[in-house]
Formats: structure tokens, sequence, C-alpha cells
């Protein structure tokens, strides 16, 4: 089916996009300055030589620089993302480990904001000119304006003293321990500050985006003739509206989802959440090289899928990109 | 005689309680008859149809006074829920535009289905049958095919034809049809009207026909209404009003048909147009709106508003028009 | 139609400005930006506390000390003299990093969108590179590899926010090129160069330029999370760090992060504002009703 054919283009350019990441990353191993052996070890204030001649072999460093380019892009290619000679693990172990923690946050945080803000949206377009709806537009301001890990902090200070009702920091309660039931629990328990934090930035945009878009769609030709068919206001909202309203959201999901990261990075940050986020802040305080460039084709990985996920989701939501079915 | 199936009783309608956009208009429709209104842009042809409906675009449009019936109920003395019931089954309107009244994202079943199943306990299977009745009935071909298609995929005339299809799904006693053909072609538009005479002879369904095209109106309407700066200023059965219109409007619009024939070719070099242009809202004086235009005006004409004169069949507002002999 | 209007009609410039003043919300966010502008050049010259000295105790509260009227950091060092100074690297990375954003996104798009065919795919490809690579993630392992150098940081945020503006001209310069005064233009023998700059671009300039206004506080955005993180340039106080620096303090001594993230935040308001009030002055058919 066409839509199978689709996919499969979009799954090759997405596996050519990675390919020049990691090339890219490649490069930017060799600009640093100083000896790649170095950088390779991370500064960690005098590797031994054994260890950099080591490292020497391993990556072929005296090689031309295509050789080496070719075996860099064999190990990763196997998932052999280097070694962490911080933490003393494979890379990609470690990332494997903190991966979890940060997809579990980026969904929580993308789900509170499409749901949450595309509802604040429809309900501010269906009653324009409402204390509501202006009330929804400076919320949008508000949380488009402030940075993401001051709003973390400023619910930090609440939370922390004046209403302790959240915990703020970690993923869980170390301290007591119990069945599967209890830890899911107690991850959601450390999940909501986060999720909010991460989610109001977004639910700020998508309520903004998706008013715009549902006053638009409201005084559309086929709106006018939902209502000269005598259809119930929630089918003409509901059905009619909703659907060609959201479109525009679904598109810029796929475009932000960089950002997004970014913004879980800072969240992470502030919040001590175990994903890479902090992983990634550790290896900068440590310079762990091999680790932060390995989080960086790991996450430009993941922005590929989110990308190709929600352009997947736009087909199936608008019939007419699926007859053109051409590359967007 | 029968009652008629719509009678529009000395409708006016105010913007911002200040501009006339109608003024005392009457006009009415019985079972099996088509209605044309026509005049030009501006003449508040469409906001009638919509008053009709209720379906006036902002609130700033009030009706200010006069009755609408439809098979002797009022419809400005309803509410909006019981208003909501009568649209899509016992009052109908097609729109203009096809290419836009249709909503892109959902199929042809699903959209006629909808009207079908609309205020009935229907099941999908059933809707299904009716829907393929129902585009059989509007001269689609292959109509099983088409409930799943999606509206882009079909022409214009084709879309048009669904609307159509919508409209009469519920059986209704007046259709009121907004310049259904101007956004086709021309040998579509022959077409159109073919299936709305068709359906009309089938179920004796009341037609509102909308249009600025007096050779539309002389295809399909029985009596047509000559609307001109939001007052009806002509009123009667089609053939004799175009044959000698009798309001200098009417026979401005008139004389500007293109005609072969050698009389009217004599000693006119070029086709007539009617000077002057239709006034704004605000510069509608309290005596005929016309007079500025109309070769035949005195100060009478411009002081006072001109009386509806009644002759058997026919009205003209115009204190001059029964006056025989062409325009000037 | 006969139009009794006199014959001076202002420019479309003039009366963007006119309509841009009609909006209080776009005014006040000029306001805060003129405000921003004005603590930037002369704020380290009528209060020229350095921001590195240690003037008073540690984690002094607001109000109490006259010497630190803002309250002091978990150093001692003052908070107030901190966003003075810190206006300037704000001021100055925002723009610098706005400028490059602009200047390759727009070349960029409008070289897409004018040529089409092979350039088009070969530019697009390219953005979807520089707009795929998670932004602070890639600029971290840039300031890292290099060095937390203001200019490195500019160029880091400059590097990974063009794509969103090459993608806007380029859609912009789509629809504009079909127009008909377009085509017009073209059969009356204007060149390629002629015809992007002079023809297509001032009318594609309206989403442009609320969009600058945008990629300014994304910028100042960017620079804030860099540095709170502790990769800015050590040698600059500026808001990011001083919020990352007391941030093991925070519930003892709300100050040190709340009024440096209010600067921030109402720079990009400010910024966000002026947005929203070019949009409206601009594209007037997209006025809500």
């Amino acid at each position: 089916m066409q839509l199978l054919a689709n996919l499969g283009g979009r799954l090759l350019s997405a596996l050519v996009l990675i390919g020049c990441v990691i090339v890219f990353n490649f490069l930017l191993i060799n600009i640093a300055p100083g000896d790649p052996a170095t950088v390779i070890a991370g500064e960690m204030g005098g590797a031994s030589q054994e260890v950099l001649a080591q490292i020497r072999a391993a990556y072929g460093l005296d090689q031309p620089m295509l050789v080496r380019l070719g075996t860099y892009v064999m190990r990763i290619a196997t998932g052999d993302l280097g070694y962490s000679y911080y933490y003393n693990d494979p890379v990609a172990d470690l990332i494997l480990s903190r991966l979890g923690p940060t997809l579990l946050l980026l969904t929580t945080g993308l789900g509170i904001a499409i749901l949450l803000g595309v509802w604040l949206g429809v309900l501010s377009a269906l009653r324009p000119n409402s204390p509501f709806s202006h009330l929804v537009t400076v919320f949008s301001l508000i949380g488009y304006s402030a940075p993401v890990f001051w709003t973390g902090l400023l619910l930090i200070i609440l939370f922390g003293s004046a209403w302790p009702i959240f915990p703020i920091g970690g993923i869980r309660d170390v301290t007591q321990s119990g069945g599967p039931l209890f830890h899911v629990f107690d991850v959601a328990h450390h999940l909501v500050l986060p999720a909010l934090t991460l989610g109001a930035v977004y639910t700020a945009q998508y309520a903004r985006l998706c008013r715009a878009s549902m006053l638009e769609v409201l005084k559309s030709d086929y709106v006018r003739t939902a209502r000269a068919k005598g259809l119930r206001t929630r089918v003409i909202v509901g059905k009619h509206a909703l659907r060609n309203a959201i479109l525009p959201v679904v598109t810029i999901i796929g475009l932000q989802i960089g950002q997004m990261l970014s913004g879980a990075v800072l969240v992470e940050t502030v919040f001590n959440w175990p994903g890479l986020g902090t992983l990634a802040f550790e290896s900068v305080l440590r310079r762990d090289y091999p680790t932060l460039l390995g989080i960086l084709v790991c996450s430009t990985v993941l922005v590929v899928v989110v990308n190709m996920l929600t352009e997947l989701a736009y087909r199936l939501i608008d019939p007419r990109i699926r007859a053109a079915g051409g590359a967007g | 005689m029968q009652d008629p199936v719509l009678k529009v009783d000395g409708l006016s309608v105010t913007f911002r309680s200040s501009l006339a956009i109608l003024d005392d208009v009457s006009l009415e429709v019985r079972r099996g008859q088509t209605l044309g209104i026509v005049g030009e842009s501006g003449c508040g042809k469409s906001m009638t149809a919509l008053a009709i409906m209720r379906l006036m675009p902002s609130a700033a449009l009030k009706v200010s006074g006069g009755d609408i019936r439809l098979n002797g109920e009022n419809l400005l003395a309803l509410d909006e829920e019981a208003m909501r019931a009568i649209r899509g089954s016992r009052a109908a309107m097609i729109f203009q535009d096809p290419m836009t009244s249709l909503n892109p994202l959902f199929t042809v079943g699903n959209q006629v289905g909808e009207s079908i199943r609309k205020n009935r306990q229907i099941d999908r299977a059933e809707a299904r049958q009716i829907t393929v009745d129902l585009l059989k009935a509007v001269g689609l071909p292959d109509p099983e095919r088409h409930l799943d298609y999606y509206p882009h995929q079909l022409s214009g005339g084709k879309r048009q034809r669904v609307m159509i299809a919508m409209a009469i799904a519920g059986n209704p006693d007046v259709l009121i049809a907004d310049e259904p053909t101007t956004a086709l072609d021309v040998t579509v538009q022959a077409q159109i009207f073919q299936v709305l005479r068709d359906m009309q002879a089938a179920s004796g369904t009341a037609i509102v026909l909308i249009t600025h095209d007096m050779g539309a109106i002389s295809e399909m309407a029985d009596r047509v209404a000559v609307m001109y700066a939001g007052r009806v200023v002509e009123e009667g059965p089609a053939d004799e009003i175009l044959a000698a219109p009798r309001h200098p409007y009417t026979r401005g619009l008139v004389s500007c048909i293109p005609r072969v024939s050698d009389e009217a070719f004599d000693g006119w070099p070029e086709l007539p147009v009617i000077p002057g242009t239709v006034p704004d809202l605000d510069k509608r004086g309290a005596g005929c709106h016309f007079a500025p235009r109309c070769p035949l005006a005195d100060d009478r004409c411009a002081a006072r508003r001109p009386p509806v004169l009644q002759d058997g069949e026919r009205r003209c507002a115009c204190w001059y028009g029964m006056a025989g002999g062409p325009a000037a | 139609m006969s139009d009794s209007r006199s014959p001076e009609v202002p420019s479309p410039l003039r009366e963007a400005w006119a309509a841009f003043l009609r909006n209080r919300a776009g005014v006040f966010g000029l306001a805060i930006i003129a405000a921003l502008i004005f603590l930037a050049l002369f704020g380290p010259l009528i209060y020229p506390v350095d921001p590195f000295e240690i003037v008073a105790a540690p984690l002094t509260p607001p109000a109490e000390n006259a010497r630190v009227p803002f309250g002091s950091d978990y150093l001692g060092r003052d908070i107030l003299s901190g966003i003075v100074h810190g206006a300037r690297v704000t001021l100055f990375v925002g723009g610098a990093a706005a400028a490059m954003t602009v200047v390759i996104g727009v070349l960029v798009g409008a070289a897409a969108g004018y040529w089409g065919g092979r350039t088009d795919r070969f530019l697009m490809r390219m953005t979807e590179f520089f707009q795929v690579l998670p932004a602070l993630l890639f600029a971290m392992a840039l300031v890292t590899l290099l060095s937390p150098s203001i200019p490195i940081i500019a160029t880091a945020i400059g590097v990974v926010s063009w794509p969103a503006m090459a993608r806007l001209t380029r859609a912009e310069f789509l629809r504009i090129k079909s127009q008909n005064y377009v085509t017009a233009a073209r059969s009356s023998g204007a060149g390629d160069l002629y015809l992007i700059t002079r023809v297509i671009l001032p009318n594609a300039a309206a989403p442009l330029i609320v969009s600058t206004a945008l990629v300014v506080g994304m910028a100042i955005l960017f620079e804030a999370g860099l540095s709170f993180l502790g990769l800015g340039d050590a040698n600059v106080m500026s808001w990011g760090l001083i919020i990352g620096s007391n941030r093991d303090y925070v519930i003892d001594a709300w100050w040190t992060v709340t009024i440096p993230g209010l600067a921030i935040f109402f720079t990009v308001l400010g910024l966000s504002l002026i947005g929203d009030g070019l949009n409206d002055a601009l594209n007037p058919n997209l006025r809500e009703r």
C-alpha cells in the first residue's frame, strides 16, 4: 500500500540522517584541540601512557582519517558507542540504563502538554473574548517566556518548604522499599514535579497554537455546513472542528521534539532525575567525551524516530497527504 | 391554493442595531415551487437565506422585526435547540463553494451518513444503504465506491452533488441553495440544475435559489424576487418578470442580459450598464435606495420609501412601477 | 469607485508602526526591551559594583543590607550587580545569536525557495540535519570540546537555531514566487538578485520580522540554560549563571534564584509581546474578531 512505500522511504532517509550525525560526531571529536586520544580518554588529568596507547590502537588513531571514520561508523553500527573512562562502563550500557527515566519524563511531559494544551486551546477558542480566554493567553505567554529551569526551581521552592506534598528530587525514595505497586506509585509521585515543569512550557505553546487554529477552523465553510446540517455543537466542535484544528499541533510536535529534549536535560538537572540529561551534564563536568557524544548520537536517533512517528500520525489524520504520497 | 411552505414576512435585520442589512423583506415559496432571489453582491440575498436558517455569522447581526414561518411555525420564536432540530431535516441549505464546504478529513459516506442519522436511530449498515440511494438520486455514478472517497478526490460538480445529497437526506420541506453553481463550470451548472429539478419533481421540495445570474433564474425559477440594497424591489412569476420587468432596477438587470436578436442590437453599440454602484450600508437614505441611480427618480422617490404595489401575482416597490415601457 | 481620501497615503512602514503603537501589549514589550538596553549600556556605569566581588555575608536576604539591596548569593556577592552586569551578556548573546540565525536562515531558505529543484532538496536535507540535532546537547558538546567563551556560545546557539528560520523563509518564498506580481516583474526583465531582494523578500518580510523577535527570545533562554548548567563563560556574570551557581541553596535563599529568573522572564516576555504586536500590526487579516 502507498503508506508502506512512504514509510520505507522515510526509514531510508532517517537512516541516512543518522549516518550523517555519526559522521558529524566523528568530526566533532577531531576538531577538539589536542590529541584525539586524550579527547577520547577524557581529560581526567593524566591518563596513563598505556591507556593512551591502548586507545590509539583500538581506535586506529595512527591510521588515515577515512579509515578511522570507517572504523568509527562500524563500531557505532554494532552498538559499540565507546567506553567511558570515568564510569568504567561501556557507553552503550550507561545510556541504556538512563534511557528509561528520560523517556518516562518526555512522554509524560508531552502527554500533559498535548491533553492540557489542546483542551485549553479549544475551550478558549469557543469563548474568544471571555476572561477565561484572556487567562489562557496570559498563561501561554508566561509559560513560553519563563526559563524551564527557573520554573522548576520555583516549584521546588513551593513544594520544598511551603507545601511538601511532592518530592523535589530523584526518582524514588531510597529509604523505603516495597512491592512493585509501591514502586510504581513512588516513581509516579516523584514524576509529578519534573513532568509538570517540562509540560508547562509546551502546554503554553500548544494552547496558543490550538486556540489560533481552532478559531480559524470555526470560521471555515465546512463548519458552516455542519451547522446548516443541524448537528449538535458537541459534534461540530469535537468531530469536525477538532480534527482539522489539531493538524498544526501534530506538525509542531515533530519539529519541537529536539527542543523538548533540551528542556528535559535542564529539568532532569534541576530535579536530579536520573536520566540521559543528568548523564550528559555529568559527562560535561568530567570531560567524559565518549559518553557525551554517545548521548548526542542516541538522542538524535530518538528525535528522528519521533519525527517519523508524528509524520505517520499526520498522514493517518489527513487523507490529502496520504494521496499525495510524496516526500514532505 | 395551499399555504406556502416558507413565508417570510417583513423581515428586518440590523447590524450593531443601527445599520439595516435587510429592510422589510417579504417573500414566500410553495410546495414543489422554486423561488429565485436575484440581485447584486451586497443586496442581502445571502443574508436572507442565513436569517431563515438562523445561521447568521455574527452576534452583531440581529433580527429587528418580522416573521419567518416554515409550514406555519414561526422559526424566529424557536430556541436554538429546536432550530437545530429543524436544520438539516425540515429546512436545508447548500452553499456556494463545494470545495471548501465539505470537511476534507472525512469520507463522503461519513458526511452524508451524518445527515441521515441525525435525529434518527438508524444503524450504520442501513445508513450506508440509504447513502448509496441518495448518491444515486443525485446522479453520482458508481455510488458504492464514492462512499469511501474523500472530498479532494472528487471534481467540483461531484462535490456539489454530495452537498445536495446531504441536504435532501432529511427530506426537507424547503431547500435553500445559495449560489450553488457560481463556483462551477457552465456545463456542470446545467447538470446541477437538472439534479435539483429532478429532486423537486420527485419529492415536492420547495427550493429557494439565490443567484446573481439571470440565466439561472430563467432556467430554474417559477417565481423570482429581485433584491436591491436590503429590500425586495420586485416579485412575481419569473417568466413574466423577465419578459416585462416593471421596476427600473429589474429593467436594468434584464437589459444587461446579452441577447441575440435583431431588435436588441439595433442602436445598441454596447451592452447597457446601470450607472453608479450599490450605496454603502450607512449611506442609504430614507427614500428609495435605488433613487440615486434611477432614470425615473424624482424628489418623492428620494424622500419617502415607495409603497409595494400589487397587481395580481406581481408586486413592485416603485411609484412608477406600473407604468409600461422600457427604461431610458 | 470614487475615493474621496486625500492623495497623501502614508507609507506601509508608517502604517505598520502606527498599528504597532496601537497594540498596548506590544508597546509594553518595547518598553521592557528599551529598559534592558538602557540597563546594558549604562547600568554598569551608574552602579559600578563588581558582580564578582564579595561585599556582604553569604545569602543575605534582600532589603536587609544596604550594600546588597537584592540580597547576596552563596559567596556573598551582590545580586543586583549581577543583574545589572548580566544585562550586557544577555543582550549581546541574544543579539549575536539571533543575527546569525536570521542571516543563515534567510539565506538558506531564500535559496531553497527561489531556485527549487536540487538546490532545494540539498538545502532542505542540511536543514533537516541541523534541526534533528538536539540543540542543547549539541551546544553542550561544542562548548565542552572547544571553550566556553561568549563568541563560541553565541555561535553554538546560532548554529542550532537557524533551521526554523530557513523553513519559514522557504515557505514564504514558495508562496510568493507564484504570485502574479513576481511573474510580471520577471517578464519585465528583472534578474534573480533583483527579484529576490527587491520583489520577494519585502513581501516575505512580515512573518520573518515577527519570527526574529521570537528568535532573540529563544537565544536568550538558550544562553541562560547553558550558563545555568555552568557552561557559560565563567568570567562573565550572566543571569543563568547566578541561578545555576546558587541552585543548591534555593529553598532557603529564594532571592538568588527568583530575582535573576524574573529578569530573564521579563526580557523574553517583552520580546514575545513585541512579536505579538508586530504580528498584529503587519498581518491585519489574521487579527481575530
